[in-house]
């Protein structure tokens, strides 16, 4: 990985497109500005994790399949 | 064909409820094939189930987003577009996974990522999308209905 030290105001470019702005540093928490092109896709980290644990948290559920039927069709409209 | 299911005893799969993943859903990255199927036979359901073809364990309910959110925002970029090969002729379907809690009518479903399919091709692809309006966890039912 490459690490680079920047200052507030310092800029990194990715690409043509893409620039990364130191903003603030108030303590241990960076703010950061990302100016990229609209299709470009930018995540917080933690996101993939909370998908992945929302994946398996919907596959292990245990249920009354016809209770739930009955419930939704009464409450939801196909 | 037919394949073994912990919950069913054994399900039908055939070509036309077969879909591929060309990413496996995260968690589950090693599990590509899934059918299909209707949540109950002897009802009419806006659920369906996703069940695995190699794991008789694995199985997820889902739904049609546009049934809660009729104005639920999906736009693929194109290299999306290209990860499930989703051609201008291609037909496109969307579903969210549910989650089914102990009490039920507090159900969610995942609005943050939809697996989106190419049912011309019955190939897909989980997305996770950056718009902040939706969440892992949205509710299916309204608030009177949940307490």
């Amino acid at each position: 990985m490459l690490v680079l030290s920047r200052k507030i105001g310092e800029s990194i470019t990715i690409n043509d497109d893409i620039k990364i702005t130191v903003v603030d540093i108030k303590g241990k928490t960076i703010r950061i500005g990302i100016a990229a092109p609209d299709n470009a896709k930018i995540y917080r980290e933690e996101v993939f994790e909370k998908i992945k644990e929302e994946n398996t948290s919907s596959a292990t559920a245990e249920f009354d399949l016809s209770q739930v039927t009955q419930f939704v069709k009464d409450h939801i409209k196909s | 064909m037919s394949y073994p299911s912990t919950r069913f005893g054994e399900f039908e799969a055939n070509q036309g409820n077969i879909l591929t993943f060309t990413e496996g859903l995260s968690g589950f990255e090693s599990e590509s094939e899934y059918a299909l199927l209707p949540f109950d036979p002897n009802l009419d359901s806006p659920l369906m189930w996703m069940h695995s073809l190699t794991r008789p364990d694995l199985a997820f309910v889902i739904t049609n987003p546009y049934l809660y959110l009729p104005d639920y925002q999906l736009d693929l970029s194109d290299a999306e577009k290209r990860d499930i090969a989703l051609g201008p002729n291609d037909v496109r379907k969307v579903y969210v996974i549910v989650r089914v809690p102990e009490d039920y009518r507090q159900m969610t479903a995942n609005f943050l990522a939809p697996v989106v399919v190419n049912e011309t091709r019955m190939i897909c692809k989980q997305f996770v999308l950056t718009n902040p309006a939706y969440e892992t966890r949205h509710f299916l039912l309204p608030e009177a209905v949940r307490s």
